[in-house]
């Protein structure tokens, strides 16, 4: 059973772990970097990086969504000390393998990485990030926006958690 | 009603995107007044866990699946195509 004073998506967003231009020239490179700033800010031990690298390559996590094509990449909570959702725009759309078929490729645009403790926290929080993310015109709006507080804002305003079942 | 049939939900890891994929099938075939149980497991775990099962709905490739039939598709994450898909599940729940 969830528990009502469980985090909720809207806890998970802060504008801290948002980065609105993130200026890499890979898939690896945003993975990293990403996976370091998780390590750095305390979420997550250092092991964690190579757990994100290694489960993207075994499996891809890019996902075609209606306007743009997104990343969910994410690793078991082993080196997880505190969930984190860290929210990535890129410079330049990077190239990932879809999740539906790796022969695939996928220029991403918005990537967003979960760490998270409860591992049964990663069900509600996805699908609340999924339900944002099929929305077109919030997706256009992120792509849009200004700097990290206006993503921040989109993303406050946008989501609609799931009643607890 | 017979009894309920059995959906296998398979995706990498088993950890996040089968919960998603298992919740919408089961939504979506609630909001049509069909009732259904999911497991969820990993793809290469397929193989050993199918038997009983009627249907496997797997985001990402599977194999080992014998005469159970399979839809890959990631239409409960994308949300396009997911009617036509739920047409298809029911199709082969009949």
């Amino acid at each position: 059973m969830a528990n009502p004073n469980a985090l909720q998506f809207k806890d998970m967003v802060r504008e801290d772990l948002i980065l609105c231009d993130l200026n890499v020239a890979s898939r690896d490179e945003a993975l990293e970097t990403m996976a370091s700033l998780l390590v750095e800010k305390g979420y997550c031990e250092k092991p964690y990086v190579a757990a994100i690298l290694d489960r993207e390559k075994n499996h891809p996590s890019a996902l075609p969504m209606p306007g743009q094509k997104i990343a969910i990449p994410h690793a078991d909570a082993t080196y997880v000390n505190n969930s984190a959702l860290l929210f990535a725009r890129v410079t330049k759309p990077l190239e990932f393998r879809s999740m539906g078929d790796p022969d695939e490729k996928l220029q991403v645009s918005m990537i967003s990485m979960f760490a998270l403790k409860e591992k049964w926290m990663i069900g509600d929080l996805l699908e609340t990030l999924i339900n944002v993310y099929q929305d077109e015109d919030v997706l256009d709006a992120i792509m849009k926006a200004a700097d990290e507080k206006e993503i921040f804002e989109i993303l406050k305003t946008n989501v609609h958690e799931k009643q607890k079942r | 009603m017979g009894v309920k049939k059995r959906i296998l939900v398979a995706c990498g890891t088993a950890i996040a995107t089968s919960t998603v994929v298992a919740r919408k099938i089961e939504e979506e075939l609630g909001k049509r007044g069909i009732e259904i149980t999911t497991t969820q497991c990993k793809a290469t775990e397929v193989p050993s866990k199918i038997e009983g099962y009627d249907l496997v709905v797997t985001t990402t490739m599977v194999s080992g699946t014998g005469d159970i039939p399979v839809i890959h598709t990631v239409s409960f994450l994308t949300g396009i195509g997911i009617d036509k898909d739920i047409e298809k599940i029911m199709e082969y729940l009949k």
